[in-house]
């Protein structure tokens, strides 16, 4: 069994509706999962992210820079289709230039999920668990919301 | 209290993007280990994951015009929903369909902010460039 698997990602983000927090931005996105057995899994990524059209809400428009670094565990029972999970994820954004804002946020989550498919090994090497998706609430929402 | 929706399309310009006249994409690249075996399966899998969660942390504004709110502590819980169904064609080809529910309760020291956010993400076909690199482009995300 191949109980290593490293991923990568491109993205970005324009935010269509709302307003006082990240207008857009772009990001890197790097990642490891490694299979402890078929049933359990430890997933380390990291992020770097940047906004160059960043409504700090006080202070108008302004460049900002994004880091994410997440960490979860999932064990799924015996060979069945039920799993739980426990993370972390903090993020550090910057606002760089005019406001010189900083939020650093830390997310603690547990929760469960089912599967249909296949064994945690198997969804995540060619099923429907192979890319998580970067969690954008820290840079779109915090710099409008906490003040 | 105030109850936000906010909604994001993921910036791109794929050629599947733009026939759907939508400036959206991301590009993934996955570096697995697979094998041609493993490759040529195909099938659906999927899953449904709900969470509970709690967020804390702080907030430092040095710069600007209101430089009086300086360093307050946050604390918030929330709650989601993510569904996310794969279906191969076999040999590595398939398509992808993502939908997150995020639920967000947020406590300042001077105001309560609950905040709500939907995703759907769609995913193209993926493409196989060897034999342990797999690139899935382009991934579209659509605002709910």
């Amino acid at each position: 069994m191949a109980n290593r698997m490293w991923f990568g990602q491109l993205g970005g983000a324009v935010v269509v509706d709302g307003e006082d927090a990240l207008g857009s931005l772009v990001y890197g996105r790097v990642g490891h999962k490694h299979f402890i057995s078929p049933d359990s899994s430890l997933e380390l990524t990291g992020l770097l992210g940047y906004a160059p059209d960043y409504d700090t809400d006080c202070c108008g428009d302004d460049t900002a820079l994004w880091l994410q670094f997440t960490a979860e565990y999932e064990h799924q029972w015996g060979h069945g289709p039920y799993s739980w999970f426990v993370g972390y994820q903090g993020d550090y954004v910057d606002a760089r230039e005019d406001t010189d804002e900083t939020v650093f946020v830390s997310t603690v989550k547990g929760g469960l999920r089912m599967t249909f498919g296949g064994n945690l090994y198997e969804e995540t090497h060619y099923g429907s668990q192979t890319f998580g998706f970067a969690n954008m609430r820290a840079p779109m929402s915090y710099a409008g919301e906490l003040n | 209290m105030s109850l936000q929706l906010r909604t994001v399309l993921i910036a791109g310009g794929s050629a599947l993007a733009l026939a759907m006249a939508a400036p959206a994409s991301a590009t993934d690249l996955l570096i697995s280990p697979q094998s041609e075996a493993e490759r040529a399966l195909g099938g659906t899998t999927g899953n449904l994951a709900v969470w509970f969660q709690g967020v804390f942390g702080s907030y430092d504004r040095e710069g600007g015009v209101d430089e009086s709110d300086n360093e307050f502590d946050n604390l918030a819980a929330g709650f989601g929903a993510h569904s996310r169904v794969h279906h191969d064609y076999g040999g590595g080809q398939g398509f992808q369909l993502e939908a997150i529910g995020d639920f967000h309760l947020s406590m300042a020291s001077d105001e309560t902010t609950t905040m709500m956010m939907t995703l759907v993400r769609l995913g193209a076909p993926s493409v196989v460039t060897g034999s342990h690199v797999t690139i899935r482009a382009p991934t579209v995300f659509l605002p709910v």
